[in-house]
């Protein structure tokens, strides 16, 4: 049933080796400026939850970029689709939906946890090291296989290469600033709160950070991202049926 | 049954290299580890690109990338193999490689569906040619069935920068016509271009 997954998966793991250094490079500029700009140049003398700021930020920017990065599977997608037509060559393939969706969904969540290992060093750097237990990884993973699959619906459903970047700008980008990453959402307005609740990332932030504080965390973001996860991997399934038809 | 494509466009990962492109098809038809690796080497040699096997895509010629593209169709040794315009763009030297690997391909027992717009290709490489007007098939024959029912001479006829071609069942007939006009004639063995514009050509809506 999910027989072809690993090549599916192994091509962009190739394609992710050759391009390791640019891929870790860019994947280390956004992280390293917040956490100057943010980090040490506004947030030194704030504190919160008896945490200084950095040691807030660091969580939030790991949920921000694995969200991110397991987002950018998409771009791959379409760049083999739209102009490598790659595509064509899945769909001669014996493989079955599910395979192609899994093996790109695990690439989205590999990227992930590359950038957040990537955002742990960085912050290593600057002192900054918490617990990261099983708890925080596994959020991770939910949240990346949360936005990789949602990338494969998108990157199965846009027309063109121009199409996905307008969706990052207009879901991904409001959903980076928003999603608890830079601020506590408890702060802001209930009304504000009860909305920007409706985001996975704000869940997956709280979780996070609630894990590297060496907490606990709720059961809830596990099974409301398990949930959002599984319904867009059944999702891209469609998607990418349709997108082959 | 298992068959093979190739498409007009090459869609190769240009950032993976020759190898790792033929193992991926490899992985995705389910072929054993070793089977694969036996395989890739087997096709390097059949294309001639054995010093290219760790060469990225990206620093490849377009015939180079042809030869690949029609390699990785073969991968999962297919019974029936689809070609679709296989040397479009490339130049004449290019193109003649392709046909030969094609014909290696078809001597190795491998069906081949090809579709081209180069008559000159079909009539080197098939054995038997459908000619299609919009989309139907409207005539199928072997290419020497095609041509012996032209004639077997062509005389090309200037005629006012017009070309017009009379066929002949003999080269004597031929000569006869020419006679004593005055002209620039051009005498030439029937091609199958020639069947393809007398039974064909009349039927081809110009738009």
């Amino acid at each position: 049933m999910i027989r072809g997954w690993f090549a599916v998966y192994y091509r962009e793991l190739l394609i992710l080796r050759r391009k390791f250094f640019r891929q870790a490079a860019s994947m280390s500029v956004a992280p390293l400026l917040y956490l100057v700009a943010f980090g040490l140049g506004m947030g030194r003398n704030v504190t919160i939850d008896g945490h200084s700021y950095m040691e807030f930020l660091v969580p939030g920017l790991v949920a921000m970029t694995s969200m991110i990065q397991a987002f950018a599977i998409g771009v791959e997608i379409n760049v083999a689709r739209f102009y490598w037509h790659i595509f064509d060559e899945f769909q001669s393939a014996p493989i079955p939906n599910l395979a192609y969706v899994l093996g790109e969904a695990l690439a989205g969540i590999t990227r992930a946890l590359l950038s957040s290992t990537i955002i742990l060093i960085i912050s290593g750097l600057f002192g900054i090291v918490l617990s990261y237990n099983v708890f925080f990884w596994s959020i991770i993973i939910l949240n990346s296989f949360v936005f990789a699959s949602v990338a494969v619906c998108s990157a199965m459903l846009v027309r063109s290469h121009g199409d996905q970047a307008l969706l990052a700008n207009f879901i991904i980008t409001p959903m980076a600033f928003l999603g608890g990453t830079f601020f506590s959402v408890e702060n802001l307005p209930f009304w504000t709160q009860k909305l920007l609740n409706l985001l996975p990332l704000t869940h997956a932030s709280h979780a996070i950070r609630d894990a590297s504080y060496g907490r606990m965390p709720d059961i809830f973001p596990y099974l409301l991202l398990s949930g959002i996860g599984i319904i867009f991997f059944i999702a891209g399934i469609y998607c990418v049926s349709k997108a082959k038809n | 049954m298992q068959s093979g494509l190739v498409t007009q466009r090459i869609n190769l990962d240009n950032e993976l290299t020759v190898y790792e492109n033929l193992d991926i098809h490899g992985r995705l038809f389910h072929m054993p580890r070793k089977e694969r690796t036996k395989k890739i080497d087997e096709l390097l040699d059949y294309i001639e690109m054995r010093d290219c096997k760790k060469s990225p895509i990206k620093y490849l010629s377009g015939g180079m990338r042809r030869r690949v593209v029609t390699a990785r169709a073969m991968m999962h040794r297919p019974k029936i193999l689809f070609l679709d315009e296989p040397t479009v763009g490339l130049d004449p030297n290019i193109r003649r490689k392709i046909w030969s690997l094609i014909k290696k391909i078809q001597q190795g027992g491998t069906t081949i569906f090809l579709t081209t717009h180069y008559i000159e290709e079909a009539e080197f490489l098939a054995d038997r040619v459908a000619f299609l007007n919009e989309g139907k098939i409207v005539k199928i024959d072997t290419p020497q069935s095609f041509m012996d029912k032209i004639g077997k001479w062509a005389l090309d006829d200037m005629v006012n920068d017009n070309i017009e071609t009379i066929y002949f069942t003999n080269r004597d007939e031929a000569n006869n016509h020419i006679g004593s006009r005055k002209g620039s004639f051009t005498l030439r063995r029937v091609n199958l271009e020639d069947a393809f514009v007398s039974l064909i050509g009349k039927k081809v809506k110009d738009k």
